[in-house]
């Protein structure tokens, strides 16, 4: 099992919580964590889109979910859309995008028209590649989670923090992000990683296409 | 559906153009590195999705008909001002709302008009709302006081009009503000009826053309709930119409609180 670059063991007491009490009494969960701090990351080419880039273009996953606020032009790095183009031309895997439509005062968008049209060109050809658009009158949408997974292997990886989809959001800014690597193999990671999924499929995507 | 579900829609690039009113237009190879944090700094994050909509906006934000997930507040809010700089300030203390509002707790219907074969002018509505909100009897000759409100806030003459049951259990009765006027071809006409203790419903008959439309149209695809190919019809308080309606007419012309 690939272990993240880490100078010692995260103890993660979260996952516990849908616990009962007896159940929380026993041992702790673990869970292997890394800070993704930027732009200092960058700095050892390990920025959150060398990261997207590699995992893409793993053969050691099959699903990937994203779930970002704002998309903008500055995101699509050219590697990075070929890596994702890649990905969905292997068979057996599963892509799904949900970007934030919101609309702030005047002109002000949180996503660009053309990031998210950029995007879909370079995923026109694959049937296993869904993108989603999210607007609701009164709440921003406005998380920034990156999830890869093999349900087959047992493991899936996280990424969740501040950035969102531009070049400031995967390089330049000063951004806070953790990746978290599941082994499904242990019942807490395992509830971890459904719940998380679940809010994707119920929430995030169109309910008619998990319906069809 | 359930609560906080129905606000994503799957985009592609053959329905993208009809989200673009959501989505910023930017040139291709803009120069917009490290834009996060110049882009956000007149946004509010808070206020997302909040502002009235013009019509191309309120058409694309119709598309996302979902179930809002109500969060239960447990705490006391900051009260947010403006000092004359322009800089937002939190005082920390919570301050009851000033009292603005007219009857903020009157309630409301907001009803999509159907086109019912071009006998429009008669408006039909189901039992529950024939006897729950105008307050008709089932089986007894009912009428209905109606006052309209032009978009100046001028009274009209109160109509006093006679329900009829109709097939279906559905009753119907006259809005005499749709005489003489042709059903759109580009929308619905939307008819918002304001309950008053007099007994008169006051009611604001918007069309398509007009400029409180799109404003109606976003509060209807905020809060209703049922199917989509259904007329909208969807009960209220004068409180939360003002916060999609503010400028409308009939608040010009209610008692205040």
């Amino acid at each position: 099992m690939r272990r993240l670059c880490c100078p010692g063991r995260l103890i993660v007491h979260d996952l516990r919580y849908q616990l009962t009490p007896t159940q929380r009494a026993g041992a702790a969960v673990q869970i292997d964590a890394r800070l993704l701090l930027l732009p200092f990351a960058s700095q050892r080419a390990e920025s959150l889109i060398d990261i997207l880039i590699r995992e893409f273009n793993s053969d050691q996953w099959s699903r990937f979910y994203g779930a970002i606020g704002f998309a903008k032009v500055s995101g699509n790095f050219p590697d990075l859309l070929d890596a994702m183009r890649a990905f969905v031309q292997r068979s057996g895997t599963e892509l799904s995008i949900t970007f934030g439509a919101d609309v702030f005062g005047g002109d002000t968008r949180g996503s660009d028209y053309e990031a998210v049209k950029a995007v879909l060109e370079a995923l026109e050809r694959a049937d296993n590649a869904r993108v989603y658009l999210y607007h609701e009158r009164g709440r921003t949408f406005h998380p920034k989670l990156y999830l890869f997974s093999n349900e087959a292997a047992q493991k899936a990886l996280l990424i969740l923090g501040s950035s969102n989809w531009s070049e400031g959001g995967f390089v330049e800014n000063i951004e806070a992000n953790v990746m978290l690597l599941f082994e499904l193999t242990n019942p807490e990671h395992h509830r971890a990683y459904n719940d998380l999924v679940s809010h994707f499929t119920t929430y995030w995507r169109e309910e008619e296409e998990e319906n069809a | 559906m359930r609560d906080g579900s129905g606000f994503a829609r799957r985009v592609t690039l053959q329905n993208l153009q009809v989200f673009a009113p959501l989505l910023r237009a930017s040139a291709p190879h803009s120069d917009d590195q490290n834009t996060d944090s110049r882009s956000r700094e007149d946004v509010d994050l808070d206020q997302a999705n909040t502002s009235p909509a013009d019509p191309a906006l309120a058409a694309a934000e119709a598309l996302f008909v979902g179930k809002p997930l109500e969060v239960k507040k447990r705490y006391r809010r900051a009260t947010i001002t403006r000092s004359g700089s322009g800089r937002r300030a939190e005082t920390g203390v919570v301050e009851p709302p000033a009292r603005t509002l007219p009857a903020p707790d009157l309630r409301v219907l907001v009803a999509e008009i159907p086109k019912a074969k071009n006998r429009w002018k008669q408006a039909n509505f189901d039992l529950a709302t024939f006897e729950g909100f105008f307050g008709a009897k089932l089986g007894t000759l009912s009428t209905i006081q109606l006052q309209h409100v032009g978009s100046d806030g001028t009274l009209s003459a109160v109509e006093i009009t006679p329900s009829v049951e109709v097939k279906s259990r559905n009753f119907r009765f006259e809005l005499q503000a749709a005489s003489g006027l042709r059903y759109p071809s580009d929308g619905r006409p939307i008819a918002v009826f304001v309950q008053q203790p007099s007994g008169v419903f006051l009611y604001r008959l918007v069309m398509p053309n007009d400029v409180d439309h799109a404003s109606l149209v976003s509060f209807l695809s905020a809060k209703w709930r049922g199917r989509a190919d259904r007329m909208r019809r969807v009960l209220t308080t004068v409180q939360e119409l003002q916060e999609y309606w503010p400028a409308s007419p009939l608040w010009r012309v209610l008692p205040k609180a």
